[in-house]
């Protein structure tokens, strides 16, 4: 092992302790010292650093603050409304619904409309394992005060499966006879039966979509 | 501390220049990033060990996962990574009470092992940024903390000298 090697001063300095050594134990000399703080440096740099990397998160913070201002976003709203604050204006809201694959039909249940056969698994399901809430949530979402008056699908089998949605599958047990399936959406744009479309197209479809509807009058 | 005539230290506990360094480096590394881990989490307000928890695997995620679903639990748990994160990097930067800071630094490490154990099979949300097999970062440095423990230097650089000044008079460099 390759030992320390000690200059001449260090060794007189050494021999110096030895002899002294009562007195000098209670006090911590220069090197006490320099070896004790030789670590602050460092500690410092990382300080120096710390503080420019704090200037940036904080500058960032401020950046997306005033993005968030000048969108008008910056008040806390709440991330759910609580029941009760939905008044019901008494006018019924016309909907149409453009795609109806997976994720129209998701959207379709959180609007209150479910394909009966889902309902009836759900209820299954929730027989066989209790803790399973999904029907009881479903029959327990607040009632919109909507009706789906179009729907609109190129596949067929989509198609028929959201009409059947929309005509008896409400939460709320009502019925709408009068839904409509639609081939091409601006059909449906036309249609004066509908105050607003949902959008459930695959996503390159969305803008041309959204333009037509706000071109129709409709709300999206 | 034994001499010999020559006045070269032969005392077991005595380092060499190189392996002193080498030491004390190591501990400024290892400080550095617990220090920075620490002071990160504090800047992100909304940063929390839950998605971590909830991530966790094996035989001790029950544990885990425990700790994520309770909100006081949870918050102690963030709360006291952080401060914990910064003494144990300060600790090991300055060399203060430097063996505890190991300590304390190996059993949060070995916290963050148990909790995503990287063993084959496991898969995490996050991905590791590396790829690893039983071995990964956080057992090495662990491990690194080990040494550290068993090779002290925070008496002979480090607020330790200024602290403990007996103990210096052991093992002096």
């Amino acid at each position: 092992m390759e030992v320390i090697r000690m200059s001449q001063d260090e060794h007189t300095e050494n021999n110096q302790q030895a002899t002294q050594e009562p007195e000098k134990k209670r006090y911590f000399d220069r090197r006490d010292i320099l070896k004790g703080l030789a670590t602050i440096p460092v500690v410092g740099f990382f300080f120096a650093k710390l503080y420019k990397s704090w200037l940036l998160v904080s500058m960032q913070k401020s950046q997306s603050e005033r993005l968030l201002s000048d969108l008008g976003l910056n008040g806390a709203a709440p991330a759910v409304l609580p029941s009760g604050t939905l008044k019901k204006s008494g006018q019924l809201l016309r909907l149409g619904i453009i795609g109806c694959g997976s994720r129209g039909e998701y959207l379709l249940r959180a609007a209150g409309f479910a394909h009966p056969t889902w309902l009836e698994s759900m209820k299954k399901a929730a027989i066989e394992n209790k803790l399973d809430k999904r029907y009881e949530d479903f029959i327990n979402q607040d009632d919109l005060n909507i009706v789906f008056n179009g729907i609109c699908d190129v596949f067929d089998v989509r198609a028929e499966s959201a009409l059947e949605t929309v005509r008896k599958g409400s939460n709320k047990g009502k019925e709408n006879k009068t839904a409509k399936r639609y081939r091409r959406y601006k059909d449906m744009l036309e249609s004066d039966d509908i105050d607003a479309v949902i959008v459930a197209t695959p996503e390159h479809w969305h803008a041309q979509m959204a333009i037509d509807a706000a071109g129709a009058g409709k709300h999206l | 501390m034994e001499k010999d005539n020559s006045g070269m230290r032969s005392h077991p506990g005595q380092y060499s220049f190189m392996q002193l360094t080498s030491l004390v480096i190591l501990r400024l590394l290892i400080g550095w990033h617990f220090l920075y881990e620490g002071f990160a989490k504090v800047f992100n307000p909304s940063w929390s060990a839950a998605p971590f928890l909830l991530d966790s695997k094996g035989i001790f995620s029950k544990f885990f996962l425990a700790m994520a679903h309770n909100p006081h639990i949870l918050s102690l748990v963030d709360i006291s990574n952080e401060l914990g994160l910064i003494a144990i990097g300060l600790g090991l930067m300055t060399g203060t009470l430097t063996r505890t800071a190991s300590a304390f630094g190996i059993l949060l490490i070995i916290l963050y092992y148990c909790a995503t154990p990287p063993f084959i099979g496991y898969t995490y949300l996050v991905p590791m940024e590396g790829s690893y097999m039983i071995v990964n970062k956080n057992i090495i440095e662990a491990w690194a903390l080990v040494v550290l423990i068993i090779f002290p230097t925070g008496h002979i650089i480090g607020f330790d000298r200024l602290l403990f000044p007996n103990k210096k008079t052991s093992i002096k460099s």
